[in-house]
């Protein structure tokens, strides 16, 4: 189960500005959840192998040939901010 | 000898190469020759991270990983597969890294340089596979930046990250360290060292000795040093401030710090309260990689790596063991000298190339390149000839470098033919003419009465004469008397 | 009300032009938008028909936003492997369909929720690419099926849908929050129709490593007389009395096919739903992180970039929040182990199970959803964490084996249909729809009103 502390901290690890209005049903929720879980701790899974994907496939891999870019103004044409030909941001320290 | 390595200073190194010989990126078809290329040009969704883009991996970057495994002595994972480490940053457009974890492809290999002390055996912790961030660049500096501004060309690069145990004992032993992976890695053809933020080192670097008594040195990373002269003075800095501070009795603290090269300073960047949890999870996007049946084919088309070579050199050439060393760190060096060597006479080659070529290119800041081997040939040969003496053909060499031209060209423009031997003959009859104070003390047992003569010979032939033939043809005029 | 797409053939010129008439009248939350212009339509098998794609289905030029805030105005520059297959063979994109906020059932969309077109007090299901075919605006429906973002749908508002074998349909261009459970299916009035349209989206496509080699192929499949067909027990659990009489009258027609059906149990059922969920969360969570309104979609103003990314992720929805959250905290190095290493664990346990049953048995076959169609503004009216619980834990195991499902209507409670969903085991593709499209035929089920 998570604190409310540990719930404020989730959100900016989240980068998600959560309201501090909002922190107890958000703590409250995920514990819900949580506890759910709780009911896969008895599934016998000593020494089974991890599934990541339902594909069987392995060592998918491609030829290394290039593909022609996109155009800049494509690449550019979703940017909030832009200079230049570079994506704009505020600063980050 | 024994290096005492007085501070007990630890170094580890972690080396992100680029596989920039590779054409494509790692997880796309995107070119990966952006170096000359404006901002955001040579990219596709994936690269920047847009949704609904999904991964497809290169084979080069698979063969690539496995060939350096291979020339680091290293064992090749079967079965291994992808994470996702995430964090936040600008330049990381997917909030996630693709790289390995528990399975990298290679572990447990070494790199063996020279050390303080003679050989030292690096240890290979692992090396493992991921791809390259975009490039942030900032108003001002990243401390007291307005903003900033991000090109995704470099984004997607696939990169091979090579750790290292904490074996080096010096900011030098570091260096040689680099530089002599550097050498490997041009070598195996999957890195260009010449371009831009082709390789990138952090350093962990601890002081374990204080009053000459062993102590609980504190690892600070030391991170984002781009290139190897800088490494040097990064990690003396780091070791002279750790010092400076268990001297002061202040708190050293397990932080990461970067290195500001324009000011020689490592700053730090954030304090490591709690380890950074980078959630790594398995990378869902896609399939394991089964690649052991891959390493067999590449272990027959990996080419002679610099040790093997210098061995092979003094062995098949007689030549010496510091030519050697100085000929193979260049995989084009070794070439040249290889091609030179087939055809004049082995030792002169080495020498001509280890001493004079590589260090008036060197000098120039020249590429290999710059020269012919078989202008160097030309070069040997004539000198071998007495056509011309060894000091005019160093001027030949300098002259192809500086103006280009043909050596035979070159030699007759600059006058630099030597004179014929009657002209010796008849120089030394009048040197011996010009000189009866040194004939007589020559004769009297003073054998430096002879370099007088000589070198008046060698001055009437402004000295495009051969100095042992001159010696030669005196001591004959002067049997004579 | 629902047109076929022979119906819609025979439509001409004129289909794709009313098809978009409709759409852009529509006030049921069907669709987020729509697009395409009639003039588009190209030749091949589908030449002239107008498809609806869900809104997570990237779509060249065309404002492309899952339902959510955070991609408001985020215009693709290119279009996902399905829309191209379409219209390659000749089909005219005309909408996107609504959709939960991500596909992240219990989510809330922009647009709202989707109106069933049988019952406008009730819900269309998480997605609108049912409802879409359930009004008859367009035969066909392209949507990704994760959780049942589809097969609920489809069981909500009457209309057939499949999903396929993991790997089937190339997820270029599908903006997944959990890449490992989505695939792309298709809902459309008749099996035979989702067939047509499932064949112009199978095939290898080289930017999606999951994609499989070789082409699906759905004719062929195994007949139903002499088909062995398993009744999960725990896939019973919770549902209606009233549905639960229409799967029985289901079980009833496929023994008169020549099937025989036989309840068992299986003992990883009730890891499923929670696996998935664990699951789901720890993907979503890195699957989310892209939308930090640096590169496109709106952005927030603050004065440092981690402050803006995280006012401008605060556009999430609640639920997407919680979901993001959560899946962060399960992927932490002290919960990880127990978490998250465990449901990749008790995944494969999963797998086997599936696999060792479809040893015994040719088929499962299960209600699609435990209940009609919910009431609009019900429980889940404002967002709701817990909504995928109350579908189906069959569902959830089809998701996690990758596994081939189709739902076809199997009854009517009243005016809403209830579904039936056919399960076949890894790359059997084939068996289910041959199954799918006998019991369709057999059953021939019609609502109350058209009878
Ligand atoms: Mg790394
Ligand atoms: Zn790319």
């Amino acid at each position: 189960m998570i604190q409310k502390d540990e719930t404020k901290e989730l959100a900016w690890v989240a980068r998600i500005a959560v309201e501090d209005k909002d922190i107890p049903e958000f703590q409250d929720k995920i514990n819900q959840k949580l506890d759910y879980y709780t009911v896969i701790a008895d599934a016998p899974t000593d020494g089974v192998k991890k599934t990541v994907n339902p594909s069987r496939l392995n060592t998918v891999l491609r030829k290394d040939v290039v593909v022609p870019s996109m155009k800049v103004e494509d690449a550019l044409k979703n940017a909030p901010d832009v200079y230049e030909t570079s994506f704009k941001i505020p600063k980050i320290l | 000898m024994v290096y005492e390595n007085p501070d007990g200073v630890m170094i580890g190194l972690e080396v992100h190469v680029q596989l920039n010989k590779a054409n494509t990126k790692m997880f796309c078809s995107c070119t990966s020759d952006y170096t000359d290329s404006e901002a955001n040009t040579c990219l596709c969704a994936g690269c920047l991270a847009l949704p609904g883009t999904t991964p497809v991996l290169n084979e080069k970057s698979v063969d690539y990983a496995i060939r350096i495994g291979l020339a680091l002595n290293a064992e090749i994972e079967n079965e291994t597969d992808f994470f996702m480490k995430s964090y936040f940053y600008p330049d990381l457009g997917n909030g996630y890294q693709v790289t390995q974890f528990d399975r990298p492809i290679v572990k447990n290999g070494s790199v063996v340089i020279e050390g303080e002390d003679g050989e030292l055996k690096v240890r290979i912790t692992r090396a493992h596979m991921e791809d390259d961030p975009g490039k942030m660049a900032h108003f001002g500096t990243i401390e007291k930046s307005t903003g900033s501004i991000i090109d995704f060309n470099r984004s997607g690069m696939p990169l091979v990250e090579i750790v290292t145990a904490p074996d080096m004992r010096s900011a030098k032993e570091a260096r040689r360290f680099l530089d002599k992976l550097r050498s490997i890695l041009e070598y195996l053809d999957v890195f260009d060292g010449t371009r831009e933020g082709a390789m990138k080192a952090d350093a962990n670097i601890s002081v374990n000795v204080f009053n000459g008594k062993r102590i609980e040195g504190t690892r600070v990373e030391v991170k984002n040093i781009s290139s190897h002269k800088a490494v040097e003075k990064a990690i003396n800095y780091e070791i002279m401030r750790q010092k400076d501070y268990l001297r002061k009795n202040k708190q050293l603290v397990q932080e990461t710090r970067h290195y500001d090269e324009d000011r020689n300073v490592t700053i730090s960047l954030r304090v490591k309260e709690t380890a950074d949890d980078y959630r790594y999870f398995p990378d869902f996007d896609l399939v394991p990689m089964i690649v052991g049946d891959r390493v067999e084919g590449i272990r027959a088309q990996m080419p002679e790596l610099p040790d093997a070579k210098r061995e092979r050199f003094v062995s098949q050439y007689g030549i010496s063991d510091a030519h050697a060393k100085s000929l193979v760190t260049e995989r084009a060096f070794a070439d040249l000298f290889e091609s030179v060597a087939a055809k004049v006479d082995q030792k002169s080659a080495a020498s001509w190339v280890a001493d004079v070529v590589k260090g008036e290119l060197n000098y120039r800041d020249l590429p290999i390149t710059a020269i012919k081997g078989d202008d160097i040939v030309t070069v040997i040969e004539m000198v071998t000839k007495k056509e011309i003496s060894e000091e005019s053909g160093v001027t030949v060499i300098r002259t192809l470098l500086d103006d280009g031209g043909k050596p035979a060209d070159i030699v007759k423009a600059k006058g630099l033919a030597m004179v014929a031997d009657d002209f010796i003959a008849t120089a030394a009859k009048e040197a011996i003419a010009e000189s009866p104070d040194a004939v007589a003390d020559y004769k009297a047992g003073t054998e430096k009465a002879l370099n007088f003569i000589v070198g008046k010979v060698m001055q009437k032939a402004k000295g495009k004469a051969d100095a042992r033939l001159a010696r030669e043809m005196v001591l004959k005029e002067l049997e004579k008397m | 009300m629902t047109k076929d797409i022979a119906s819609f053939k025979a439509a001409g010129d004129k289909a794709v032009a009313e098809s978009l008439e409709k759409i852009k009248k529509d006030d049921s939350g069907i669709f987020i938008a729509a697009c395409g212009d009639a003039k588009a339509a190209g030749s091949g098998p589908l030449s002239g028909i107008p498809i609806a794609v869900s809104d997570n289905i990237s779509t060249k030029d065309v404002e492309t936003t899952c339902g959510s805030k955070i991609l408001k105005g985020y215009v693709p520059p290119f279009s996902g492997k399905a829309v191209d297959d379409l219209t390659n063979a000749g089909a005219v994109i005309v909408g996107k369909t609504n959709m939960v906020e991500f596909g992240i059932l219990g989510a809330v969309s922009t647009k709202g929720p989707v109106k069933n077109p049988l019952d406008n007090t009730r819900k269309g299901g998480p997605s609108g690419s049912a409802a879409a075919v359930a009004a008859g605006i367009v035969p066909a429906a392209v949507c990704s099926d994760v959780g049942g973002l589809l097969r609920v749908s489809a069981s909500f508002c009457g209309t057939a849908a499949f999903k396929p074998s993991y790997g089937a349909v190339s997820r270029f261009g599908l903006i997944y929050y959990t890449g490992s459970l989505d695939q792309i299916g298709v809902t459309a009035t008749t099996v035979s129709d989702v067939v047509t349209v499932m064949d112009v989206l199978s095939g290898n496509d080289n930017r999606d490593t999951t994609s499989l080699p070789d082409k699906m192929v759905y004719s062929g499949g195994k007949p139903l007389s002499g088909c062995k067909i398993g009744i999960p027990e725990e896939f019973l659990e919770g549902v209606s009395a009233d549905v639960m009489k229409t799967f029985d009258e289901a079980v009833a027609t496929f023994e008169k096919l020549g099937a025989t059906c036989k309840k068992f149990s299986m003992n990883t059922a009730k890891y499923m739903q929670p696996v998935h969920d664990i699951i789901a969360a720890g993907e979503s969570s890195a699957m989310l992180a892209k939308y930090d309104g640096t590169r496109f979609g709106p952005r927030a103003e603050a004065d440092n970039w981690h402050e803006m990314i995280a006012k401008t992720r605060a556009l999430f929805g609640p639920v997407v929040e919680r979901r993001i959250m959560l899946g962060i905290h399960l992927l932490m190095a002290g919960q990880y182990n127990d978490y998250y290493m465990k449901s990749m664990q008790t995944r494969t346990l999963i797998i086997e199970e599936f696999e060792s049953v479809f040893k015994e048995y040719d088929l499962l076959i299960s209600p699609t959803a435990k209940d009609v169609a919910p009431e609009l503004g019900g429980a889940c009216g404002a967002g709701c964490d817990q909504e995928f619980s109350s579908y189906s834990t069959a569902i959830a195991g089809v998701d996690l084996a990758g596994l081939p499902a189709a739902t076809v209507p199997c009854g009517f409670v009243g005016k809403l249909p209830a579904g039936l969903q056919i399960i076949g085991g890894y790359l059997k593709d084939a068996d289910v729809i041959a199954a799918a499209e006998a019991f369709e035929k057999a059953a021939d089920v019609k609502s109350p009103e058209a009878k």
